[in-house]
């Protein structure tokens, strides 16, 4: 004997415990003629309260039904599009994130840069690949403190890097277009102070400037 | 678990993904919200296309219910926005007359106080009720009084044990016959109703 129609009326009066009501739940998925049935016995039992509204047509829940499934896949494309400008974003932060960093590493903060030395300093920079050589150079005497660091502002001429210590080799030693790194003066939690010459960097840009005008 | 509760289980289900659940709770109040809407449109037609935007708005804030509300106020509350907010998309005015949506279990004929209903609709409906009733007064003694001490007096299967001096079980196999039978005259009158004008 089939028990359904009988847990069907049980369940719409809720008398069915929760793992009861989740089996004829799952029946449900796949008998049409239970669930049409149920929509009767609340037709049935509105009218035996005297409270039938009009009758909705015969159609009208699997409309709402399809209406939620295509909801349901709208909804989840534009979620994937999201993915993808987030996708999208992120990359572009990131890219926008190593330009920044590779900007401060190269730019000069002090009086003496000029407009014209930024913006060469800046094309410059954003050249992938020379913003940290892969190949490494001999490690040069430590220098002593020149003159021209003495009266000026630090800022103008230094940049900290970190980097990790162990052969000794600063990546910043490979010179930093367009400035030319004098000295680095390794620091004991592992950075480096980089003495950058803002005399070589202003020849370098203009060197830079009339190639271009060259080219022109 | 009384109906309340099995909405309430049914909604918890709907909230952990299961369509099936909320299928039911479509099937269950379908006509009651496009009774209710259907004050606010011209046609039952259009009663239908708002009471469909409406059940997919709630598919869509189900997870934000927290079952302080019955599921039918909660209903209720976003079936008449959605039929205001129709009315204001068409330039239209929403009645002033709001039902508070705490007593808005049922108020009977307020749809038909519109003119949404077509004379067919109603026949229908008459002649539903008229059915119902005369395949109770059909049923045997006992099922009828079972099936009317749930139905009409709200008692539990537990009560309806006590007063009839029965087993739960015999309760329940009462309703359920008294369904079935109700059940087998209602079938061919709500299979013709397909799509009525």
């Amino acid at each position: 004997m089939n028990h359904h129609p009988e847990q069907l009326s049980a369940g719409m009066d809720g008398e069915l415990t929760g793992e009861e009501l989740r089996f004829l739940l799952r029946r449900l998925d796949h008998d049409r003629s239970l669930l049409v049935r149920w929509e009767r016995f609340h037709v049935a039992s509105a009218g035996l309260r005297r409270e039938l509204p009009t009758l909705a047509t015969a159609s009208f829940a699997d409309r709402v039904m399809r209406a939620i499934e295509d909801e349901s896949v709208v909804t989840s494309m534009p979620r994937a599009r999201r993915h993808h400008w987030l996708r999208l974003t992120a990359g572009g932060a990131i890219a926008a994130g190593v330009a920044v960093v590779a900007l401060m590493a190269s730019r000069p903060t002090g009086p003496v840069a000029s407009d014209a030395q930024s913006a060469a300093s800046v094309a410059q920079a954003s050249t992938p690949g020379r913003v940290a050589s892969p190949v490494p150079s001999p490690l040069p005497a430590p220098a002593a403190v020149p003159r021209w660091l003495s009266n000026s502002n630090p800022m103008s001429m230094t940049q900290m890097a970190s980097y990790p210590q162990g052969d000794s080799i600063s990546p910043y030693e490979q010179s930093i277009s367009p400035y030319r790194v004098k000295a680095t003066l390794p620091a004991a939690d592992g950075s480096y102070l980089l003495l950058v010459d803002p005399g070589t960097a202003r020849q370098s840009a203009r060197r830079s400037l009339r190639e271009a005008a060259a080219a022109q | 678990m009384g109906d309340n509760e099995l909405d309430r289980a049914l909604v918890e289900r709907v909230q952990k993904g299961d369509k099936r659940a909320f299928d039911l709770l479509v099937r269950k109040y379908q006509h009651k919200i496009v009774g209710l809407v259907s004050r606010y449109a011209n046609n039952h037609a259009e009663a239908e296309d708002i009471a469909q935007d409406a059940f997919v708005r709630a598919w869509r804030a189900i997870g934000s219910f927290r079952g302080d509300s019955a599921f039918y106020t909660w209903m209720y509350k976003i079936a008449v926005n959605t039929a205001k907010n129709h009315l204001v998309a068409q330039g239209r005015r929403p009645p002033a007359d709001d039902i508070d949506a705490e007593d808005a279990v049922f108020v009977p004929g307020s749809d038909r106080m519109q003119e949404t209903a077509t004379p067919e609709r109603e026949l229908m409906r008459q002649q539903v009720e008229q059915t119902v009733f005369a395949a109770v007064q059909a049923l045997p003694e006992e099922l009828r009084t079972a099936i009317t001490l749930r139905e009409v007096d709200g008692l539990s299967y537990e009560e309806i044990a006590e007063a009839m001096q029965c087993p739960i079980g015999t309760v329940r196999s009462r309703i359920f016959r008294a369904r079935e039978a109700i059940d087998e005259r209602l079938r061919p009158l709500l299979s013709d109703r397909e799509d009525q004008a």
